[in-house]
């Protein structure tokens, strides 16, 4: 067969090609898989939740933990304001 | 316009039955792979489930279908094609690994008559690497029959580049089955 003879017959290959059957559960099988993407979003929601109360736990201890700690104690700061205004804090008397 | 699917699961039930040999064929003549066209054919019809209201009418269900289809197609082949790089990457580290790195294999369409399976297997070979628009091109008109400007509505071109797609189609599998012919001698 020479070359010519041969890319023709491989190409004409296609004529009276046949469709192929569908599958005849598709319909289920499309269903079962849109349920299944609808369990993966619920589920990943479900994550996002917790995520996110996980996130606000911690920024809430951290803010709380931040004003424990930055804070002047309250009984410092009476003591001094009441030794500035009776003036006791000079020591020239 | 198509009904509301999700309120009428009938309608979509008699929808798959009448489109699904159409989406279906597509899906095999461009990915050549049952398994793979049969999963493209549930992913078109889980979009269609989920994204029928953006069909607007504009042109017939059955060209929003084939162009769903077809893209779909496309990214699978991309998407294989990238695994086959990494898989290729992988083995270069795995030496001894005895697993395949891609699925060799000639595809034979199911649908192709007794006699001509030798030869249309070395067609599909040669399909396979056209260029992806080349491809789509070539597998509408030929296995789908369908028209210049149905492939044109398709593909969202012009009849013209249609005609030139096909045309560098043609030449590209000659020149592709020229190759197979040294290698036969």
């Amino acid at each position: 067969m020479n070359k010519e003879q041969y890319i023709t017959e491989i190409m004409n290959s296609l004529s009276g090609i046949q469709k192929v059957e569908g599958n005849p559960f598709l319909h289920t099988k499309v269903l079962a898989r849109l349920e299944q993407q609808k369990q993966t979003a619920r589920l990943s929601l479900k994550l996002i939740y917790i995520f996110a109360t996980c996130i606000a736990v911690l920024l809430s201890v951290n803010i709380f933990l931040w004003n424990e700690f930055t804070q002047e104690p309250i009984a410092s700061s009476i003591v001094s304001t009441a030794a500035n205004e009776y003036d006791l804090t000079t020591l020239d008397y | 316009m198509l009904p509301n699917f999700q309120n009428n699961k009938e309608a979509f039930a008699v929808f798959i039955q009448h489109h699904q040999q159409m989406v279906m064929n597509t899906a095999l003549g461009i990915v050549q792979n049952a398994e793979d066209a049969e999963e493209i054919t549930q992913d078109v019809f889980v979009e269609v489930f989920q994204q029928h209201q953006h069909f607007k009418g504009e042109s017939s269900v059955s060209t929003w279908l084939y162009r769903i289809t077809t893209n779909k197609c496309i990214d699978h082949i991309r998407r294989k094609k990238s695994k086959k790089r990494f898989a290729f990457i992988t083995s270069l580290f795995h030496q001894n690994s005895n697993e395949p790195i891609h699925d060799a294999g000639h595809f034979v369409h199911p649908g192709v008559m007794a006699e001509n399976k030798e030869k249309a297997a070395m067609l599909f070979k040669a399909i396979e690497q056209l260029p992806d628009k080349q491809k789509t091109a070539y597998v509408l008109y030929e296995i789908e029959n369908l028209s210049y400007a149905e492939i044109a509505e398709i593909m969202n071109s012009s009849i013209s580049s249609v005609e030139s797609l096909l045309f560098r189609s043609r030449q590209g599998l000659r020149k592709i089955l020229e190759t197979f012919y040294k290698y036969q001698l």
